[in-house]
This record gives C-alpha cells, sequence and structure tokens, in this order.
C-alpha cells in the first residue's frame, strides 16, 4: 500500500496525462506511476459510495485530477438537467478538479436518456441553445468548463456554420473554454469530407485549455470509409501529425490520451503518454 | 425546430423507424450513406446499453450466452431507456424481463450490483457493541447497512460459483437456508451467502426498524437457534450500524 498522501496536487499541469480506466486502478494503488495527472469521467463516480469512490480518493491525493463529464447535454434543446448539475457539483466540490469538461452534443431529451454523445445542427438556433446551456452549466458546477469537439458522423441540411466558427461564437458569448479533441476532429473531417487541418488553423487558440488524443477504427461501408471514434487503439499517424500541427498554431495544452475499449496492459498506455509528452516538449517550455 | 429534431433522433436510436426516417430526410450527404452514418448511433446505444446490463447481470449474462442475452437487453432498453445518465442506477426491471428459471439469479446479480454502488455507512464493530451498557442493549436502534440485501425465498448456492468476483463468505448458520444475503463488506467487497428463517427474520425487523430486542424476539420465534452467533456473525461481516451513524 501507498504511504498517506501528504498534499494534493490542484492544478493539472502543462503535460501528458491519462484516462483512469478500472483496469488500471490496482496498478495506481499499488505503486508510483509515470504519468503527471489523470483524468476520469464524471457520470462513472455519481454514487452513493463503494469501492470507487474510495479508491479515487486515494488516488487522487497524489496526481492532479481533470473531470470529464459525458452527460451534460449541452445542445439538449430543453436545457441542461438541474439535477445532474447538482450531482456533479457534489463530485467536483470533493476532488477538487483542476479541469473540468464535456461535450458539443446531446444526449436526453424529456426523462430520456442515450449514452452517446448526439450531434445537433450548427447553426443559430442551435448556438441560441448551448451558449445558454454552458452558461447554465459553469454557474450551477462553479467552474469554468471546456467543451470538447465531439466525433461527428453525419451532416444536417440545417448546418450553417462549421464547427470552429460555432466554437469561436460559444467561447464569445459564455467565456467557456475548449478542449480540442485532435482525434474526434481528424475523425469528423474524414466522415464529412473536411480539411482538418484548415479548420483546425481557425480554431479560437487562446480558449483552447486542454488536448484529448486517441485511437479510431476504420469501418468499410459499403465502397467508403467510416472512421469510428472507438478509442481502441494506438493514436494513428495522422492525428499525432495533427497534434504536432495544433502545438505549432495553438500551443502547448495539458494533453490527454484516452483509450477505453479493448483497454490494454498499463505501460502501453503510458507508453503514448510519452510520446505526447515528447511531442509537447519539442513544442516549448513545459 | 431544434427540440423536434431530438425528440425524432432520441426516438431513431431507442429503434422508432419513424422518428429514423424523420432524421434521415433532414441529413446533407457525407462520405458515407448518412442512413448508415445515422445507425451508427443507435448501434452505439444498443451497445453500450447491453454492456451496462451485462456488467450488472453477469450470471444471468453467462448463463444465456452472448446472443441470447443481447436479444433480450435490446428488448428492454427499448421499452426501459435510462430515465438518468446515471448508467450504474440503470437496468432494475431487466430481472422482470429474463426467464423464470433465471430470476432468482436475476435478483441476485442486481442485489450485488447494488451493494456494490450502495452509501457508506460506519459499521457497528463488536468492540464498539461491548461498549454499550447491556441495560440499554434491548432498545439499540440498529439497521442493516445500505449494502444489503435481503431475498427471501432465493437460493444463492447455484449462482455463487458464477460471481468469482465476490467475496467468499462460508455459510455460519446450521438451519436450512431460506434466503439470501448480500452485502459490501468493510473491505468494500461485495460478499453474499445464504441465511435461515431466524436471521432473515432478524434483519429484516431491523430494517423496518425495529429495536434490537423485539427483532430478536421475532428472530427466535421464527427458529432463530443462536442469537448470540447470528450477532456476531452480522457484527463481524460490518452489516449492522446504529442508526445515527447511518450515512443520510
Amino acid at each position: 500500500m501507498r504511504p498517506a498522501p501528504s498534499h494534493r496536487p490542484e492544478a493539472v499541469p502543462l503535460a501528458a496525462g491519462i484516462g483512469l480506466r478500472h483496469a488500471h486502478v490496482l496498478d495506481f494503488l499499488t505503486a508510483p506511476q509515470e504519468v503527471s495527472w489523470l483524468e476520469v469521467h464524471s457520470e462513472n463516480y455519481l454514487c452513493a459510495g463503494g469501492p470507487r469512490l474510495a479508491q479515487l480518493e486515494r488516488i487522487r491525493a497524489d496526481y492532479p485530477l481533470s473531470c470529464h463529464s459525458v452527460a451534460l447535454s449541452l445542445g439538449a434543446a430543453e436545457g441542461v438537467s438541474r439535477d445532474h448539475l447538482a450531482r456533479l457539483r457534489i463530485l467536483y466540490d470533493r476532488f477538487q478538479p483542476g479541469l473540468i469538461s464535456d461535450h458539443l452534443a446531446w444526449c436526453g431529451v424529456e426523462g430520456m436518456h442515450a449514452p452517446d454523445l448526439l450531434p445537433l445542427p450548427l447553426n443559430g438556433e442551435s448556438l441560441e441553445v448551448v451558449a445558454r446551456n454552458v452558461e447554465r452549466a459553469q454557474e450551477g458546477l462553479g467552474r469554468r468548463l471546456l467543451v470538447e469537439n465531439p466525433s461527428l458522423y453525419l451532416r444536417f441540411q440545417a448546418d450553417e456554420m462549421d464547427e470552429a466558427d460555432f466554437l469561436a461564437a460559444l467561447v464569445a458569448r459564455t467565456g467557456c473554454g475548449l478542449l480540442l479533441d485532435i482525434n474526434n476532429l481528424y475523425v469528423s473531417c474524414q466522415n464529412r469530407g473536411l480539411d482538418a487541418a484548415s479548420l483546425l488553423a481557425r480554431f479560437p487558440a487562446a480558449a483552447v485549455g486542454q488536448y484529448h488524443l486517441a485511437g479510431h477504427a476504420r469501418v468499410m461501408v459499403e465502397e467508403a470509409v467510416l472512421l469510428v471514434d472507438d478509442h481502441g487503439s494506438p493514436v494513428s499517424d495522422p492525428v499525432w501529425a495533427l497534434y504536432a500541427q495544433a502545438l505549432r498554431l495553438i500551443g502547448p495544452r495539458p494533453t490527454l490520451v484516452e483509450w477505453d475499449t479493448d483497454v490494454p496492459p498499463l505501460p502501453v498506455l503510458l507508453g503514448e503518454a510519452a510520446q505526447a509528452q515528447a511531442l509537447l516538449e519539442e513544442a516549448g517550455p513545459c | 425546430m431544434l427540440k423536434q429534431l431530438q425528440q425524432a433522433m432520441l426516438g431513431a436510436v431507442y429503434g422508432d423507424a419513424a422518428g429514423f426516417a424523420r432524421v434521415a430526410a433532414g441529413l446533407a450527404p457525407a462520405t458515407v450513406d448518412p442512413v448508415r452514418a445515422l445507425y451508427l448511433h443507435t448501434a452505439t446505444v444498443t451497445a453500450a446499453l447491453t454492456g451496462v446490463l451485462a456488467q450488472a447481470y453477469p450470471a444471468v449474462h453467462a448463463e444465456m450466452g452472448e446472443a441470447g442475452f443481447a436479444t433480450l437487453a435490446t428488448r428492454f432498453l427499448r421499452e426501459q431507456p435510462p430515465a438518468l445518465p446515471v448508467l450504474s442506477a440503470y437496468g432494475a426491471g431487466f430481472a422482470e424481463l429474463v426467464p423464470p428459471a433465471l430470476q432468482g439469479m436475476a435478483r441476485l446479480d442486481w442485489s450485488a450490483h447494488r451493494a456494490y454502488f450502495a452509501a457508506d455507512a460506519q459499521a457497528l464493530s463488536p468492540a464498539a457493541l461491548a461498549l454499550i451498557p447491556p441495560d440499554r442493549l434491548g432498545g439499540l436502534d440498529l439497521r442493516p447497512v445500505p449494502s444489503v440485501s435481503l431475498l427471501a425465498g432465493v437460493d444463492p448456492d447455484p449462482w455463487l460459483p458464477l460471481r468469482p468476483d465476490l467475496a467468499v463468505v462460508i455459510n455460519p448458520f446450521e438451519s436450512p437456508p431460506a434466503g439470501a444475503l448480500i452485502w459490501r463488506g468493510t473491505d468494500l467487497r461485495v460478499a453474499a451467502c445464504p441465511v435461515d428463517g431466524g436471521v432473515l427474520t432478524l434483519l429484516t425487523g431491523l430494517a423496518a426498524g425495529q429495536g434490537l430486542l423485539a427483532a430478536a424476539e421475532s428472530a427466535l420465534a421464527a427458529g432463530l437457534l443462536d442469537l448470540p452467533a447470528a450477532l456476531a456473525f452480522l457484527l463481524n461481516q460490518g452489516l449492522l450500524t446504529r442508526t445515527e451513524d447511518a450515512a443520510p
């Protein structure tokens, strides 16, 4: 067992971290690991008690933490759930994450929830809805929120702008930050026939507070390739290249490597984080 | 417009053909056929919730096999989609949908799942009990800790070998089992064992708010053979808390 903690690190450093998954919890409980910070999916810890919260308390004592929620439903026309905000607020007040984030997406209507990041048309009506929801979320959580670009598989006839313009307007309206998921950007652009490098260049750099990296799958659909954001493999070469471009254009930011399906042994994930760390250090002082 | 689109899309991901068609009509061309891409969201939701149910019902999953479980899970999630984005709370009603022969097993699985996530409570230790003056023991207000489930008439023995993740607890009771007891121990592991009718009555009485004396009298009337041994077991396993120590 690890010794009792002497401090609780607060800020997420300008370094590479990994997503903490259940398969690796024991690794962290039994020995210090070579990683600068950790991120958890907030909803996985919305429980009354038990081992998950106890384990996270112990791990949190030694690592800076980011909390990444997946169900604020920032794109929901009916608004964000006050109950869910209250649940997350309790979690965040307890664990004091250095960063919190959720997605430009929605996941429920009228008391019915779907565990997916569902897309919404990028237009003026959606911007009104998302801006209102982000403001309520930031107020309810008592913290600045980073909003992540999700992986997109669809285009709507009602789209009026692209993600970069939409997110820039959202930042201007709400003061929120952005979590730029490089893998999602690549997946979305490939699936929607857009140029990722061009879109990346138009993201509001000053608002970007964190990067995400992950692997994706290639699925053949008739004659076409659909990229699926499954977080089940190493970061692909095109995504590493896009990340390097982001470091040049936007600058170094805390960078998280996620791996959620077919989770490998911890050293594999730490190796991915080390690769991100090397690129961060090449890009500037960390 | 956005609200109507979202209602239709939520229907689509839960298998509603009309909702699917309505959303598909508003999609623009992309690299892949938009209808096939839209179906990805339906598949994602189905796979995610099937996985959630499989985690909550591992023994039922093992008994039914992958395909049978997936078919039943798809039916359940379309009939009873989650109301909350807290998926550890999803699936309570699934036990009622499984084949009758597996319903006891399903209730045991759900009780173990529930125990894992239940609120913490300060268990009353045997040492702490010993400090209480004897004249106050009869009126002592004890409750089972929040993780406890009592399943009368359910035999856990066929289920336990399917749950190697649970802590092994040797059945300490000599009388024939009358039900199953599931809880999360002080080591935070979920445990289960058969219980006889007396212990079942004792714990049911305490859960209903009876004082220790009244619950013990009911238990003895129900055939409890050894009250001190039963209390020692419950205390050693961290199953009891004083009401003032219970989590809100």
